[in-house]
């Protein structure tokens, strides 16, 4: 009876032993899942701010060309990204470098990489361990191609520059009106997207090579790829596309995630300059209440390249 | 006749299998919903203050509501970072900093009666910090003996629209 007993017994602890264990896997996975979840949120809304930043900071030169400044995007993009996580300080902004093998800011006419350098000096093959690394974005590479032996800057909207030597060395530079989209030809707009893509995987690969102190390879997942390459994402104005991998700061799991936002251009809104006790400020046209003013302009940003402050009675 | 000891066994497995596991998976199942409702509620919170470029009281009560469907209380802090532009050291140039001018927390009262607009380009945080334990962590810390610290969830995001 009593040996009898005892295998009654054993089954019901097993019974709760399964139990318990596919009980805590599921807990685990759900615990995973929201993580993820949280992670992917905050990278989406991280992107979105640093496409909003270039769209803010972005103006356009006398050439026509569309200048930003790509720290300002990523300085945005890490912030929000921290915030989400309620966390920042020096320490956390320098463990997210590690995170983010891969940013781009694509603008209209060219785009801006976020590159890896060792000890604040070019890229060079077999760092010292001893090194630092750093990262920091490129210069703006356009989107140039050679079409019947002349150099075409294409564009995303699909006008584009073009630049020839006439006689006596004057340079000719000129936009011409969008044309069609063509594969191959002046205006090719999957060759602008696999250049972007190519970009990325060259970050990638120099990220690789560069983290001998570091055991995380990266790679390039598929779905960001597929989202880029099979039109998910139309590439007709400002996009920032950004890659996080191996993001442990909730838990020991490394999660890994990637984001890309589009935009168009922002429009205009009036700001005016005027000088107040010998000090220069700015303020936007519709809270300015003094009718005198010295000029208007399309942007705080404008006003602040032009050596105006933002007016403390209106901030 | 089984013996003593076995019997004794014999109750705690049923007291185990009759009504502490199912007791504790129910009550583990409810506060992963819990957090899953709660973080549904920030983010959708989170949005509509970077769509609108508006803290208002309205959309502030309608977020204490579902959140409320939690059952816990939550202590809820809104910050906003503003977007500032200054002239850089170098003419032409400019540097963009953003400045903490709004912390709101629900818990001192009447902030959220503003209707503070905000600007496309500053940043919003909305934070949420459980003030009572859930049912799971109830049950964790008075059997198990194990101290749970309060569950936080939070979203920052850059505002959208000039509110």
């Amino acid at each position: 009876m009593s040996r009898y007993f005892g295998i009654v017994v054993i089954f019901p602890c097993l019974l709760i032993l399964i139990y318990m264990i596919s009980f805590l896997n599921y807990k685990t996975a759900a615990r995973r899942e929201i993580l993820t979840i949280r992670a992917d949120a905050a990278a989406n809304r991280s992107t979105e701010a640093a496409l909003i930043e270039a769209q803010l900071n972005a103006h356009v030169d006398s050439y026509g060309t569309t200048i930003i400044n790509p720290e300002f995007s990523w300085q945005a993009y890490r912030r929000v990204f921290l915030r989400s996580f309620n966390t920042g300080g020096q320490k956390v902004e320098a463990m997210m470098d590690a995170w983010v093998p891969a940013m781009l800011i694509a603008v209209n006419d060219g785009y801006y990489m976020r590159m890896i350098t060792s000890d604040g000096t070019t890229y060079q093959m077999g760092a010292s361990e001893n090194s630092i690394m750093r990262y920091r974005f490129s210069q703006k590479i356009p989107y140039a191609r050679v079409i019947g032996g002349e150099y075409v800057a294409d564009t995303l909207n699909g006008s584009y520059i073009y630049s020839y030597i006439q006689g006596f060395g004057t340079q000719v530079r000129g936009i011409h009106t969008p044309v069609d989209d063509t594969v191959g030809g002046i205006h090719d707009g999957r060759a602008i997207v696999a250049e972007l893509v190519g970009a990325m995987s060259y970050m990638v690969e120099l990220a690789n090579d560069n983290n001998n102190k570091w055991t995380t390879q990266f790679y390039l997942p598929r779905q960001f790829l597929d989202d880029t390459m099979y039109s998910a994402v139309t590439f007709k104005g400002m996009t920032v596309m950004c890659l996080i991998q191996g993001f442990d700061l909730l838990s020991h799991d490394k999660l890994d995630t990637h984001s890309i936002a589009a935009s168009q251009m922002v429009t205009a809104k009036q700001v005016v300059l005027y000088t107040r006790g010998g000090k220069n400020y700015y303020a936007y046209l519709s809270d300015y209440s003094p009718d005198t003013f010295l000029t208007v302009v399309s942007s705080v940003e404008e006003a602040a390249r032009l050596g105006h402050n933002p007016d403390p009675l209106y901030y | 006749m089984a013996s003593f000891p076995m019997k004794v066994v014999g109750a705690v497995l049923a007291v185990l299998l009759l009504i502490f596991v199912p007791i504790v998976t129910a009550v583990e199942k409810n506060d992963i919903g819990i957090e899953r409702t709660a973080w549904n509620c920030v983010q959708n919170y989170t949005d509509i203050i970077a769509d609108k470029g508006r803290i208002t009281s309205d959309d502030y009560d309608k977020f204490m509501l579902k959140l409320g469907a939690t059952g816990i209380a939550w202590e809820v802090t809104v910050t906003v970072d503003s977007r500032r532009v200054y002239a850089g050291s170098i003419q032409g140039q400019m540097e963009v900093r953003h400045v903490t001018t709004h912390v709101f927390k629900s818990d001192n009262g009447g902030i959220f009666n503003t209707n503070e607009p905000l600007r496309k380009g500053d940043i919003v945080t909305v934070s949420i910090v459980s003030l009572n334990k859930t049912s799971g962590q109830q049950l964790a810390e008075n059997i198990l003996k194990i101290w749970s610290s309060p569950s936080e969830i939070s979203l920052a995001a850059m505002v959208r629209n000039d509110g």
